[in-house]
This record gives structure tokens, C-alpha cells and sequence, in this order.
């Protein structure tokens, strides 16, 4: 007889991913990427140069994969040493690092490593903005935002005409 | 102190034939977000799209999913795939929720594999056997990356040719 307690849902597939950046004494900052799926793990320890933003060095390592041989290709990560963590960076990395002679996984945690390190360098900056004790120290320091952000259109919040936009008179 | 962590944690069923439901959580010092996605196959394409700011940092954000229902019946994959998703979600709502979006979508095609390799593998065909037929039935899967190259050692070893 069948079973009618539980509807099967058991997840086919799982992928989590982990990126992380820090400050390091030396004045550097480290990126750290772990991934974990159903066909693979891996992980990736990067450090860039401030202020210039260069990878500087980089290791990783693919702990588990389905086909055996991908274990090999952690070092196309090499090709990223040097390189700047600015404009272009995606589609460097993308045809540098992946692509058919190199690792797609790698390359996509090259690119979580350098949104970690971007994003680390706005943490303090929201925080502050964000920590308004008042509405209308809030609502300043949006207004500030738009007036002062070059970013038009890089979002919702960034749109020319918006409720946000408009309320505020920006 | 300079500190920043990401997580995104990615699951895929298959909720019946023809349909992948995948569920997609993003959670950093700025951003909670979650997303629900619904992808019809053997097209591969969205049939439903919902998304969820739960922590954000303007009142415009919570707006952004929003832009979700426009990405239905769009076929995931393609060399200009993500550029679209970029534009349409990222500029037009959320570059996060885009973010997971896209590693969303990315998750679909393996979840279909981990479907054939369970069927293929519990009728006893070998993992040599299955990355054999896949890179024989499968053009995409050629080239794209080192190991499934023509010139790896895997690739020469099971003899494929293209």
C-alpha cells in the first residue's frame, strides 16, 4: 500500500556558497569562497593588494568532483594573479579562467571573491547611513545618496522618476 | 573593521514531470533574499517567478521582485542569458536578487543531470559509461570547460570524438 504520510520532496540538487572578505595586517584584504554542491566542493583563498585592488596570490582547491580529472584544474587559478578587481573583471575571469581550457566553477568563485571584497568596502559605509537615529536623518541620508551617486539607473532604488525620488525631491 | 560574508544556498526538486521547483536564499550583512522559481523542461523555461527582500536598505527595494513576472517565459541558458538577467532584474529591480537569480537558473540544468545520472546509475550503468553518452548526446556539455575538452585525458580516454 502506498505511503500517504509525506509527500516526497527530496531536493535533487543543493548548492551552497560561501564568500567572505576580511582585512589582513599586512593592509591587504583576503577573499575567501567555499562551494559546496551536489557534484562538487571546492574552495579558494584569494588576497588583493589596497588600494589598487590587484589579486596579489591564490590558491584553491577542488576537494570533490564527479568526473575525478577536475580535481587537476585548480591551478588555471594562477591566471588571475595580477589581475584588477574593477571594470572588466567578469568577462576577464570568465574567458581567462574558465571557458574550455579552464575552470567554470573556479572562475564564478574568483567572481564571489571580488563581490565580497566590493561589497566588504560598503558594509561601514550603510551601516553608518542606515543607523539614522531619526526619519529624517534617514530620509537625509537617502537624499544624499541619490544626489550624490553616480549609479542612475543601476536600480530599483536608483530609477530617474521613483516614489523614493519623488517624495524626496531628488 | 573591513568584513563581509555571503551566503547563497540553492535547492532544486523535481516536482514532477516536465517541472523543477528551485528555491533560492541569499543572506550577507546587507541583503536577505529569497526567491522561488518555477522551470518547465524539457524547454527550460520560467513558468513562475516570485522573490522576496526581507532586508534591504531602501524603501525602493522591497518593490524590485516586482520585475520577476517579466522574466516569465524566458529560456534559461544561452551566451547572452545572464546579460539579459542583469538588465532586466538587476538594473530594473535588484543586481542581488539578480545575483541569485541567475544561480538560480544555473542550478536547474545539473538538478536534470543528478535526475539521469540517479536513474542511469541505479540500472547499473558506470560513471564512465554515463559522462560517455552525455558528451556523445549532449553538444553543450563539449568544450565547455577543460576536463570535457577534446584534448583532456578524460575526453581521449573514453574515446569520444567531435
Amino acid at each position: 500500500m502506498a505511503q500517504t504520510y509525506v509527500d516526497n520532496r527530496i531536493l535533487n540538487y543543493t548548492k551552497n556558497i560561501h564568500a567572505g572578505a576580511e582585512n589582513l595586517d599586512n593592509g591587504n584584504t583576503m577573499a575567501r569562497v567555499r562551494v559546496d554542491n551536489t557534484f562538487m566542493s571546492a574552495e579558494l583563498e584569494m588576497e588583493v593588494k589596497l588600494p589598487d585592488l590587484k589579486i596579489v596570490s591564490i590558491k584553491g582547491k577542488i576537494l570533490r568532483s564527479f568526473a575525478e580529472e577536475c580535481k587537476d584544474n585548480a591551478e588555471v587559478l594562477q591566471r588571475a594573479v595580477g589581475m584588477r578587481v574593477g571594470a572588466g573583471i567578469t568577462r576577464l575571469v570568465k574567458e581567462t579562467i574558465g571557458g574550455s581550457n579552464g575552470c567554470n566553477v573556479l572562475a564564478d568563485m574568483i567572481l564571489e571573491g571580488c563581490n565580497a571584497l566590493i561589497m566588504g568596502f560598503t558594509v561601514d559605509e550603510l551601516e553608518r547611513q542606515l543607523g539614522a537615529e531619526t526619519d529624517e536623518g534617514y530620509e537625509q541620508v537617502l537624499k544624499d545618496m541619490l544626489e550624490n551617486n553616480p549609479r542612475i539607473a543601476s536600480c530599483i532604488a536608483f530609477t530617474e522618476g521613483n516614489d523614493l525620488r519623488k517624495r524626496l525631491g531628488v | 573593521m573591513f568584513e563581509f560574508t555571503r551566503s547563497k544556498s540553492i535547492g532544486v526538486e523535481k516536482r514532477e514531470e516536465g517541472m523543477f521547483l528551485v528555491h533560492g536564499f541569499l543572506d550577507d550583512n546587507v541583503y536577505t533574499i529569497e526567491l522561488d522559481l518555477e522551470v518547465k523542461t524539457p524547454e527550460y523555461t520560467i513558468s513562475s517567478a516570485r522573490g522576496y527582500m526581507k532586508r534591504y536598505t531602501t524603501p525602493e527595494c522591497p518593490k524590485a521582485p516586482s520585475i520577476l513576472d517579466d522574466t516569465v517565459g524566458l529560456e534559461i541558458g544561452g551566451a547572452d542569458f545572464e546579460t539579459k538577467i542583469k538588465k532586466l532584474v538587476g538594473r530594473g529591480g535588484c543586481r542581488h536578487l539578480a545575483d541569485l537569480f541567475i544561480e538560480c537558473c544555473n542550478a536547474v540544468s545539473p538538478a536534470a543531470l543528478q535526475v539521469e545520472w540517479k536513474n542511469a546509475s541505479s540500472g547499473g550503468i558506470s560513471k564512465d559509461d554515463f559522462i560517455r553518452n552525455m558528451l556523445k548526446n549532449e553538444p553543450k556539455i563539449r568544450d565547455r570547460c577543460k576536463t570535457y575538452s577534446r584534448e583532456s585525458a578524460l575526453v581521449k580516454r573514453l574515446g569520444v570524438e567531435w
